[in-house]
């Protein structure tokens, strides 16, 4: 029984093997990057993430936490630029 | 196996640090009244807390240890578990589905689930997640004591019974609040202990400069070594296709939007702008989680080159590197790792089997100090279990492996209902019920297969992606063909939101 399941997968998983080696390094870095940069835009698209107004009188740009989010994709970004 | 024998200084600390966990526990558990107060800090826990717990939850208890040791023999390539593999879902999670948890109000993610879709679906999440964090206690616990063994030489049945007194008297006094608090000052602990042996490793070898070129110069098996992706054929179980689909799109979102033990601080928060900051604080911190786990592991290939067993390399840069004193204060770092990861999964198996098990199939309708002390009776049945189990795990060396490989079965499947229960109103509870069993299924029969499939030695990132992508589409497809729920009322907003009723 296992051999028969196992069969019917190997087939479909040479194809796939062949495609994930096909793939240059590059590329996928090329889509790490695409991913975090795809992060930042649809933080940037949210409206402003502030507290709720009886949690803070000072609603500062700096309380917004989507600043907070895009400075950490940024270094997460400048980590993978490194290595 | 090298073995560390601590000084009067370094015991002094130990101790210090341990009497000052329960003393502090205790004290805490003095404000505790009802079951919101002991599962979920009656809501007022604060973003920095929390932040730090999720962060130090996630380093169990032969993390330190482990992840030093596979740094050392594949290289920087393990930080991708905690970068790529953490911070994109720690994120996502930040803005949609942590705030959604918390708005509804539940204690657990079975709960969630079962308002969502149904009291089949609860109830199987919840066995599975209940069953499977009880036996990971004595699993724990065992790999602690093993690896303090390692680390001083203490015989494992004293290290088994002191983490279990002390994780056991905070968490059963404390609750969550306690869970929550001790783990903040765990991760400063943590942090100071491991980064003073990276700082000391950096400072005996030359610099980081001197690392790289060191380690670059010592031929091929090292080309790899400071490069976070690496090629599919490498001589490493972290080929690229495996991170980047079964780590960072499925294991890594299932966890950090799944697993009960990481989401129910956040649910304890004070606000959902403390929820959502709470994670966005956490997914800072593990920005600096390699640097402090794998560094060392780097630095023991310049130090200690061509040991016969990598993982004894972090008790012998402690041992080699550290004066007395210092000694101490890093085996209180990696208590406060270990203890950090039992008192989480204790207080979230007394919650899970508490609330959605107890309470939803056999005792409804008891009052809020009831549940309470359920919970409580939990704590101590689990953690005598852990106990019980925790010298016959270590009879099988290889049953943590085997348990998170099997626990990683499940994680696609969740995801995927956990995924479409929130972001697509027309998911059904049929839907999701076939496609968790299909998902498992299919999880199941490639885990069985798995020697004569892939050419991975331990495929379970490739796993998960697969059952993830059959329990998404079999939920979408049983979803299609049933009625939608009237029951489900849905809002876009800033993300999307639903509104769901018992």
């Amino acid at each position: 029984m296992k051999t028969v399941i196992a069969e019917l997968i190997v087939p479909f998983a040479e194809v796939l093997y062949a495609i994930v080696f096909s793939i240059p390094l590059w590329a996928v870095r090329a889509f790490v990057f695409a991913i975090l940069a795809a992060l930042a835009v649809w933080i940037l698209k949210m409206p402003p993430q502030l507290p709720e107004a009886d949690e803070s009188t000072i609603q500062s740009k700096l309380a917004d936490l989507r600043y907070f989010a895009l400075a950490v994709i940024t270094l997460q970004a400048l980590l993978y630029v490194i290595f | 196996m090298a073995t560390g024998r601590l000084s009067g200084i370094d015991f002094f600390i130990v101790i210090i640090y341990l009497i000052g966990m329960i003393v502090f526990g205790i004290r805490i558990g003095r404000f505790i009244k009802n079951d919101r107060d002991y599962f979920l800090a009656g809501k007022k826990l604060p973003w920095w807390a929390i932040g730090m717990s999720m962060v130090v939850s996630d380093i169990g208890a032969l993390d330190l240890v482990g992840v030093a040791g596979a740094a050392y023999l594949y290289g920087i390539t393990l930080a991708n578990f905690e970068w790529i593999g953490c911070i994109p879902a720690m994120i996502i999670g930040a803005f949609v589905f942590i705030p959604f948890y918390w708005r509804t109000g539940v204690f657990t993610i079975p709960e969630y689930l079962g308002r969502r879709y149904n009291r089949f679906v609860r109830t199987v999440v919840a066995l599975i997640s209940g069953i499977f964090m009880a036996f990971l206690l004595g699993i724990f616990l065992f790999t602690a004591a093993k690896a303090i063994n390692i680390l001083i030489g203490w015989p494992e049945y004293v290290s088994i019974l002191v983490v279990a007194a002390v994780v056991g008297i905070y968490t059963l006094f404390g609750g969550l609040t306690a869970v929550v608090y001790t783990d903040a000052i765990q991760c400063v602990i943590m942090f100071a202990g491991s980064g003073i042996i990276l700082i000391t490793a950096l400072i005996k070898i030359g610099g980081w400069g001197e690392l790289v070129e060191t380690v670059s110069s010592m031929g091929e098996h090292y080309s790899h070594h400071f490069e976070l992706l690496v090629p599919v054929d490498s001589p490493t179980p972290y080929g690229w296709a495996g991170v980047i689909f079964g780590l960072s799109f499925v294991l890594s979102p299932a966890y950090w939007l799944g697993n009960q033990a990481i989401v129910q601080r956040t649910l304890g928060a004070k606000s959902e702008y403390e929820a959502k900051k709470s994670v966005l604080w956490g997914s800072f911190l593990k920005l600096f989680i390699p640097i402090i786990l794998v560094g060392p592991g780097l630095a023991g290939i310049v130090l200690h080159p061509g040991l016969e067993k990598s993982d004894d390399l972090y008790p012998i840069l402690i041992h080699d590197l550290l004066p007395p004193g210092l000694t101490g204060l890093v085996f209180a770092a990696f208590l406060a790792a270990l203890m950090s990861s039992v008192d989480s999964y204790l207080n979230s198996a007394a919650t899970i089997w508490t609330k959605d098990i107890y309470q939803a199939i056999f005792v409804p309708n008891k009052s809020d100090r009831h549940y309470m002390l359920t919970g409580k009776t939990f704590i101590v049945i689990f953690l005598v279990l852990g106990v019980i189990l925790a010298p016959i795990s270590g009879r099988f060396p290889t049953i943590y492996g085997y348990f998170q490989t099997v626990f990683s079965i499940f994680q696609g499947p969740l995801l995927a209902i956990i995924a479409l229960g929130l972001l697509w109103k027309r998911a059904t509870g049929f839907g999701a019920s076939v496609g968790l069993v299909l998902g498992v299924m299919t999880s199941s029969t490639l885990f069985w297969v798995k020697d004569l499939v892939f050419t991975a030695q331990e495929p379970f990132l490739y796993i998960a992606w697969w059952a993830f992508i059959a329990a998404l589409l079999t939920t979408i497809a049983a979803s299609l063909v049933t009625k939608p729920d009237p029951s489900i009322r849905w809002e876009k907003a800033a993300a999307p939101r639903i509104e769901v009723e018992e």
